[in-house]
């Protein structure tokens, strides 16, 4: 049996993250761990696993790589639907599977237009084609859902993937942001200030 | 006096347009045709689909509404989307070239106005519609004029069941009443605010130092609001957007507030634009530097202040010598006033006006000349003969404000010369095919003959990256970066633009369309996927059209045709309208057609002269057009062997039978023939020596080749 692509990437995920183990650059490893505290919803694993060779670059640069692991995911995604419209047995979860593709063709390319802008350093326009990655991708979920049926795999895991770089890549482009952007850094700041007196309520 | 402005309401918002629901109601029930004048921001692009929807209308049919920008639909149509709390391309959707975001439930359908022309191809009576709506008619581009002339046609054969809504914002409803017969038109006032006006007292030397220290004193002076500066491009708008930011840095701590210096042009994809939608941050101006798009197609809420240049950049077409240029003109009048207005959306705003008043009042043209007075009309002539209406006749179509006969004509010569129309003007079975496919009739043509020649993978890519218009700039510039990247990219093999084009793609086609590629070669990644996208798309098209076995997987070709030849022999014949020659002793040339126009080879293009760098004899080029010289772009090396059937085209051309009428009998004629002679003679003697020099430098090149 051939190995699907889906598989195939997360056997390589696998391989990345004993990778990963052995040694993950510092700075990799602190904005992860920042992305993680500014996100609970970050996979720190999964950020090293993914980001962990990109051993020279800073916070702009992994934000562009989370983009561009998004847009590998969402083209696998596409090509393993196509797999799955082909052999599905059922006529029920054919609307849903092309409705998947439909979305994870604007997956894709929301990945792409994020890596783009990011690039261009337009941080917040960044932040919202990830936010619309993260969207799009939870719709196929939704999909599956409204006719009661469970995601396939390796659909399944891909899809839960690209939903977790989306928000890796969010967090670690705020953090870029938030760094580049004085006004960012105050109203940071302020909310933080904001929060003192609440948390000085507790004993 | 204006009303004061609504209280926030959940969607949809109170827009002026709403407050005369029914009186536009009673409007479309009474007549097939209604004409709907508001202005910009009062609602009629986005209430009005909605009305209509509310009303009743979308159970007959979907709703159009079309824009002529292509960030207009999409923009729009999120918003409805929005306000009708409906994902978008469900029950509200967009249709753009290349990119389809409705579905079976869109019943209200934003789609720029040249994709309804394409829809009418496969069905003339658009009969899924129960409503056009063509908005922003004011713009006056050329695909909505089209659609105007065919709107009065199709009232015809539809009378009792479509309607047609004509909107704008500044265009002469009686004019267009007229043209359909007497169809009511209804001014929906606006809800701006007194906007007052400063002028200059002279124009500026320069534009930009002037409106940089415009917006320094509002920004210094002025109350909160943002400010709008209208700048003439890009270039201009990088530079403002550079130097403000700077000034705005040096001003002194706290003496004012802060700053957000946002760019808007029509080159900025989508997706960058949405910052200019978003809210500033609390105690924070912004400053959007925006070229006319900023006029009527996107309204930015917000703006308080306005800075108008007094200029425009406008794409004009001289059908004489083919040539584009972007010139840079003084803006109209009603384009003045719109850019004005914008400063008054939301309370009292000031305009600074960088000309006298005097300019204003008697330089300024009263309205914007229309696109299709100003462009090539080779895709839309096609396309009208592709309709196969029984009493067209391109020279008396129905135009709001027809083009002249001479671009009519040279729309005639051009599709001739690439066979979509033969002698006698009649649309040809290549024709046919050239109009359904969504792309130039060069590319159109070019693919055809690929298909032919058994290159149809290669020509597809080409076609698919010209139409993504990915940019190469910065692997193209002068510094030394921007060379150590271009050498990094394939080089077109010295055999032109289209090659290289062509190599790019299948490099990335290499590593598996890996978006790492694209980014370390600086390329941009959602244009690559677009243009990779867009290929599916052409290779869907043409296989479903074309006659005989397709041949679209990307493939390698290089071995079997190590110089390209087939695939420059179809550029060849596809741009059988747009080939130049080079002259004797230097690397100049000159266009080979109507009129022969002295043109050079764009500096950023890779085509490779011979070893004693001699560009080649003949080229064809993708576009022409006048910057700073006259230049070709998108320029690639082709054989006089293969221009020579085109170049006896061109004597054979009688400009009557092509227009549908007889030759041989008129006056004229006799001149014409003497005229036609003499180039011929000329010609021939021309042709003896290109042809020795041909072939030295064909031997001197394979000789370079060779050492290589």
């Amino acid at each position: 049996m051939r190995m699907s692509k889906a598989l195939a990437a997360v056997v390589a995920i696998s391989v990345s993250l004993s990778a990963a183990a052995m040694g993950v650059d510092a700075t990799v490893e602190s904005t992860c761990s920042d992305a993680a505290a500014s996100d609970k919803r970050v996979h720190l694993a999964m950020c090293l696993s993914q980001l962990g060779h990109h051993r020279d670059a800073d916070a702009w640069g992994l934000a562009k790589a989370a983009t561009l692991v998004g847009v590998d995911k969402a083209d696998l995604a596409a090509d393993d639907i196509k797999e799955l419209e082909a052999g599905a047995s059922t006529a029920g979860i054919k609307p849903a599977l092309a409705e998947c593709a439909k979305q994870y063709r604007g997956v894709g390319f929301a990945f792409a237009s994020a890596h783009d802008v990011i690039n261009n350093r337009a941080y917040d326009v960044g932040e919202k084609k990830l936010d619309e990655a993260l969207s799009l991708t939870q719709k196929c979920n939704a999909a599956f859902a409204k006719i009661g049926v469970p995601l396939q795999q390796p659909l399944a895991q891909l899809t839960a993937d690209t939903i977790q770089i989306a928000i890796i890549a969010k967090a670690i482009t705020c953090l870029v942001n938030v760094n580049n952007n004085p006004a960012l850094v105050a109203a940071a700041a302020a909310a933080a200030a904001a929060k003192a007196p609440q948390q000085s309520q507790y004993p | 006096m204006p009303s004061p402005p609504p209280p926030p309401q959940p969607s949809p918002p109170e827009l002026p347009i709403s407050e005369h629901e029914d009186e536009i109601m009673a409007a479309v029930e009474a007549n097939p045709v209604v004409v709907v004048i508001g202005e910009t921001g009062s609602g009629k692009s986005t209430q009005l689909s909605q009305i209509l929807h509310r009303r009743g209308y979308t159970r007959r049919g979907a709703i159009a509404v079309t824009q002529p920008r292509r960030v207009a639909a999409v923009s729009v149509s999120r918003r409805v989307a929005q306000e009708l709390s409906v994902p978008l391309g469900d029950e509200v959707g967009y249709a753009i070239r290349f990119e389809d975001r409705t579905s079976e439930k869109t019943c209200i359908k934003y789609l720029t106005d040249g994709v309804l022309l394409r829809e009418s191809l496969s069905d003339p009576e658009l009969k899924q519609y129960s409503v056009i709506i063509l908005d922003e008619a004011h713009e006056r581009s050329l695909n909505t004029d089209i659609l105007l002339g065919l709107m009065k046609r199709l009232i015809k054969d539809r009378a009792s069941d479509l309607k047609v809504l004509i909107t704008s914002a500044t265009l002469d409803g009686l004019k267009v009443s007229k043209f359909f017969s007497g169809c009511p038109v209804l001014n929906i006032p606006g809800t701006l605010f007194p906007v007052e006006k400063f002028y200059s007292t002279e124009h500026p030397t320069n534009y930009i130092e002037s409106s940089l220290r415009t917006a320094i004193d509002i920004h210094v002076k002025e109350s909160p609001g943002d400010v709008l500066i209208f700048m003439t491009g890009k270039d201009d708008i990088d530079k403002m957007v550079s130097k403000l930011e700077e000034r705005i840095q040096n001003l002194e701590e706290g003496s004012c507030m802060d700053a957000l210096v946002l760019p808007l042009h029509g080159s900025l994809p989508p997706e960058q634009q949405v910052r200019v939608f978003a809210p500033a941050p609390p105690n924070c101006r912004r400053f959007i530097v925006a070229t006319n798009v900023a006029e009527t197609s996107l309204t930015v809420d917000g703006v308080v202040f306005v800075i108008d240049c007094g200029y425009v950049k406008q794409r004009q077409y001289n059908p004489s010598s083919g040539m584009y240029s972007l010139d840079v003109v003084q803006i109209s009048r009603v384009q003045a006033d719109q850019r004005a207005g914008r400063a008054g959306r939301t309370r009292p705003g000031k305009c600074y006006r960088l000309y006298p008043i005097s300019i204003y009042q008697k330089e300024f043209l009263e309205a914007t000349i229309p696109e299709i007075q100003r462009s090539s009309l080779a895709g839309s002539v096609l396309y009208l003969k592709s309709l196969d209406l029984p009493d067209i006749n391109i020279l008396k179509f129905d135009f709001l404000d027809p083009p002249s006969r001479e671009s009519l004509e040279d729309a005639l010569r051009q599709l001739y010369l690439i066979d979509a129309i033969d002698e006698n003007g009649q649309i040809t079975d290549v024709g046919r095919i050239m109009a359904e496919l969504p792309l130039e009739p060069s590319l159109s043509r070019t693919l055809i003959e690929a298909n032919e020649l058994g290159c149809l993978s290669q020509a597809l890519t080409v076609a698919a990256v010209l139409s993504a218009e990915i940019t190469f700039r910065s692997t193209r510039s002068k510094d030394m970066e921007g060379k150590r990247k271009r050498q990094e990219l394939p080089d077109g093999s010295g055999w032109g633009d289209h090659i290289q084009l062509l190599q790019i793609f299948e490099s990335w086609d290499r590593t598996g369309y890996d978006p790492r590629w694209c980014s370390d070669h600086e390329l941009q990644v959602r244009g690559m996927k677009f243009s990779k996208d867009v290929r599916n798309q052409l290779s869907q098209i043409i296989q479903k059209i074309a006659k005989g076995s397709t041949d679209v997987q990307a493939k390698k070709e290089r071995k079997s045709d190590p110089d390209y030849r087939k695939l420059r022999r179809a550029l060849c014949v596809g741009y059988g309208n747009q080939l130049a020659e080079r002259m004797l002793h230097h690397n100049g040339y000159h266009t080979v057609g109507y009129r022969a126009q002295l043109v050079q080879v764009h500096p950023f293009s890779v085509l490779e002269g011979d070893e004693y760098g001699k560009l080649p004899v003949y080229v064809v080029y993708h576009e022409l057009i006048n910057t700073t010289r006259p230049f070709m772009r998108n320029v690639s090396a082709v054989d006089q062997s293969w221009v020579k059937p085109i170049l006896k085209k061109l004597e054979r051309l009688d400009m009557n039978k092509l227009s549908g009428g007889s030759s041989g009998s008129k006056d004229p004629e006799p001149l014409e023939d003497k005229q036609v002679s003499s180039p011929k003679k000329a010609m021939d003697v021309k042709q003896s020596d290109v042809d020795s020099k041909i072939q030295a430098a064909r031997e001197r090149y394979l000789a370079r080749k060779g050492k290589k």
